[in-house]
């Protein structure tokens, strides 16, 4: 056994010298040898090491890149927030009669009122107000529009009220005048007058179909 | 008897002089500086990874504090949105003419013989009907609507002797605006 790995040993170690010497003694299997080795240097650098580490760079910019988007756009946005603070507080004064004007929420009552208040003072007899279905509490689920009218800007929902009044044609014109130069906006949808001769003489009615726009937010 | 040895001391010479031996030089002189370069490179990557994570990290850091700052002035923008919205609705709403202005505008145009019974504004249609001593009336009545430049469309859809007074015409104008 121990002349066995003896023998190897020697055997091994002739071929690895002849090796050796024929690489001193040979240039071109030297500088092919090393041409070699500097190769598998350059691919395992490459592949090892260049090609994660830039495949890193890369995804690192791209990052970097979308976050400096995303970093810019937050920088307008405090920026215009700042801009509509300014807005906000020098026109203080004029925010609660948008309020006034547009609903959050419907407020049949309030609209009601207002149109008691005109025919007062219009001096028109108001035969009836009716106003449409209304979700005073809760989220109102999708209402679908009547195929012939046309949808409030801005997807606004509505309250729609029907008026009927009675009067003279002068004092029916001022209050439907009257009503449609409110503070709160409205869409009148349907106008009609009509005269008609009763045992009392001659009686103008007018009967108006109106929406009242709200956004219908908390 | 020895082995006769040839010693060859002009191998090296010739070999620098072959086309194969000055190649050999050549793509070893290229490819140290090659393997050089990218030993230069990988450490400039692995490097610049620091500095690049660094960046990456600021980045985050600020759009942190951006958000935060966005979150916290959420509500203001909410209501500062619902008065926009709101202002929208109200400019558009106000744009359109109004009612009472086509009414005016109807009852401008009566001629003195003719007496409206009932008129009805409906989806940018008016719907007059009414009575008139003549048929001069009625086509008086029809030019001076027809005269209206914001009056698309006049028709005289009937007319005819009255029920109650066979002296008067009753007639039914349709206008489209």
């Amino acid at each position: 056994m121990a002349t066995g790995w003896r023998e190897q040993y020697f055997r091994y170690k002739d071929f690895f010298l002849n090796i050796v010497s024929v690489y001193k003694q040979r240039r071109d299997i030297k500088e092919f040898l090393e041409l070699i080795l500097s190769l598998s240097t350059v691919i395992i650098f490459v592949v090892f090491a260049l090609k994660p580490t830039a495949l890193t760079i890369i995804s690192l910019y791209n990052q970097i890149q979308s976050k400096q988007t995303v970093l810019n756009s937050l920088n307008q946005k405090i920026s215009d927030l700042q801009k509509s603070n300014t807005v906000f507080n020098q026109n203080q004064d004029s925010i609660p009669d948008i309020d006034t004007a547009i609903f959050t929420n419907p407020e049949p009552d309030t609209i009601s009122k207002q149109i008691l208040g005109l025919a007062s003072k219009d001096s028109v007899n108001l035969l009836g107000i009716s106003i449409g279905q209304l979700f005073l509490v809760g989220k109102s689920p999708t209402i679908k529009n009547s195929s012939n009218l046309s949808p409030l800007p801005e997807n606004a929902l509505s309250m729609p009220v029907s008026i009927s009044f009675k009067g003279s044609y002068s004092n029916l014109f001022t209050f439907i005048k009257d009503i449609e130069n409110l503070r709160i906006p409205v869409k009148t949808d349907s106008l009609t007058i009509s005269s008609s001769q009763t045992q009392e003489g001659s009686t103008i009615v007018g009967v108006m179909t109106i929406r009242i726009p709200y956004l219908g937010k908390k | 008897m020895a082995k006769n040895k040839s010693i060859n001391l002009l191998l090296q010479e010739e070999f620098d002089a072959s086309i194969l031996g000055r190649t050999l030089k050549w793509a070893m002189g290229s490819f140290r500086i090659i393997v050089i370069i990218t030993e230069m490179v990988v450490m400039a990557a692995f490097l610049s990874r620091f500095w690049l994570d660094a960046q990456n990290n600021n980045l985050n850091t600020s759009i942190k504090v951006a958000s935060a700052q966005i979150s916290a002035q959420s509500s203001f923008e909410k209501e500062f949105r619902g008065i926009q919205q709101k202002l929208s609705i109200f400019k558009q709403i106000t744009a359109i003419p109004t009612e009472s202005s086509r009414l005016d505008l109807v009852t401008s145009k009566i001629p003195q013989d003719l007496v409206l019974s009932s008129i009805g504004i409906q989806n940018n249609q008016i719907q007059i009907k009414g009575t008139a001593g003549s048929e001069i009336g009625v086509a008086q009545f029809i030019s001076n609507l027809k005269s209206d430049s914001t009056i698309k469309k006049t028709e005289l859809e009937s007319i005819g002797s009255s029920d109650q007074n066979g002296s008067l015409l009753t007639f039914l104008i349709n206008v489209s605006y």
